[in-house]
């Protein structure tokens, strides 16, 4: 292994072989350990271009499957943009189940009294 | 059976009317991104009947998100970072169980439906490398794969792999140096 084989190799081990520099190029055209090294990295570099142009075939069925799952939803309001409910909103329907319970709970009281009675 | 790949396109209103709850045109967009999404949930997964699981969820997935898609980024783009995000929690479901990814898998070279008129090394290498891919470990894999095939950055694939992104790197060369190996071995066996 010579000095220039180190930063030769790293770089095709890091970037590809199309980082080489104009002076690693002519390095590897001297070194035969250089010369494989870059030879296996262009080998995957071919092999990754290739693999993004290859696609596996989804089963017939997904589609029907996915449909299926989907079930519609809530459209978003155009105007509040389909964003959670203000906290006015939030504080009115919290008042009215506390109103609710209250009134409730008195009546059965009341009505028990008025049995006890 | 592999097909080659053909760029996925699709009328920008169609988005926009699947983005309004229209299942028609979602339905459109399932028939037109279904395959690479599957590809990429093979890649990640190796094995196809999970990968199909995984593609009916990250599809499902987003539909339910689809009000949310700002149009950022193109929905293949925002597809993957679904389906990547939807196989990591089925990894996680199915870590007790050990699959076996040649048999899951087996590419068979001579199934491939690449272009012949690209022939030569480069055709004949595609089964190769997704058979030398399967042999690398999940994480290992899901980063090459992102990175070299999908061209993602580091610090996207550390944040949805939920690892560091010095991790991510490390995996990244470690799994190249394998490939390389392995890629080497499969050309000498066809010299």
């Amino acid at each position: 292994m010579r000095v220039r084989c180190v930063p030769t190799r790293a770089t095709v081990q890091a970037r590809g072989a199309s980082a080489l520099t104009a002076s690693m190029r002519t390095h590897v055209g001297t070194c035969a350990g250089c010369a494989a090294a870059v030879s296996d990295a262009r080998v995957l570099d071919v092999a990754f271009a290739d693999a993004r142009v290859f696609e596996y075939t989804a089963p017939s069925d997904i589609e029907q499957r996915i449909l299926a799952a989907t079930g519609p939803w809530a459209v978003p309001d155009p105007v509040r943009g389909g964003r959670r409910p203000g906290r006015a909103a939030t504080v009115a329907a919290v008042a009215t189940a506390a109103t609710t319970a209250a009134v409730g709970t008195f009546v059965i009281v009341l009505r028990r009294r008025q049995r006890a009675a | 059976m592999e097909r080659e790949r053909v760029e996925p396109s699709q009328p920008l209103d169609l988005v926009e009317r699947a983005r309004l709850g229209d299942r028609d045109a979602f339905g459109e967009l399932v028939r037109i991104h279904q395959h690479e999404v599957f590809t990429l949930a093979v890649r990640l997964v190796r094995d196809r009947e999970l990968a199909a699981d995984v593609t009916q969820d990250a599809f499902v997935r987003a539909w339910r998100a689809m009000p949310r898609f700002r149009g950022d980024a193109k929905f293949s783009t925002w597809m993957h970072r679904i389906t990547v995000n939807t196989a990591w929690t089925h990894r996680e479901k199915e870590r007790r169980v050990r699959l076996d990814p040649l048999e899951s898998l087996a590419v068979d070279p001579e199934s491939s439906e690449l272009d012949p008129e690209r022939g030569g090394e480069a055709a004949a290498a595609a089964p190769a490398i997704e058979d030398a891919l399967g042999l690398l470990s999940p994480t290992m894999r899901a980063v090459v794969v992102l990175k070299d095939i999908y061209d993602w950055s580091h610090a996207e694939i550390a944040e949805h792999l939920d690892i560091s992104v010095t991790a991510a790197k490390v995996r990244l060369h470690r799994g190249r140096k394998e490939l390389r190996a392995r890629l080497a071995d499969w050309k000498d066996g066809r010299a």
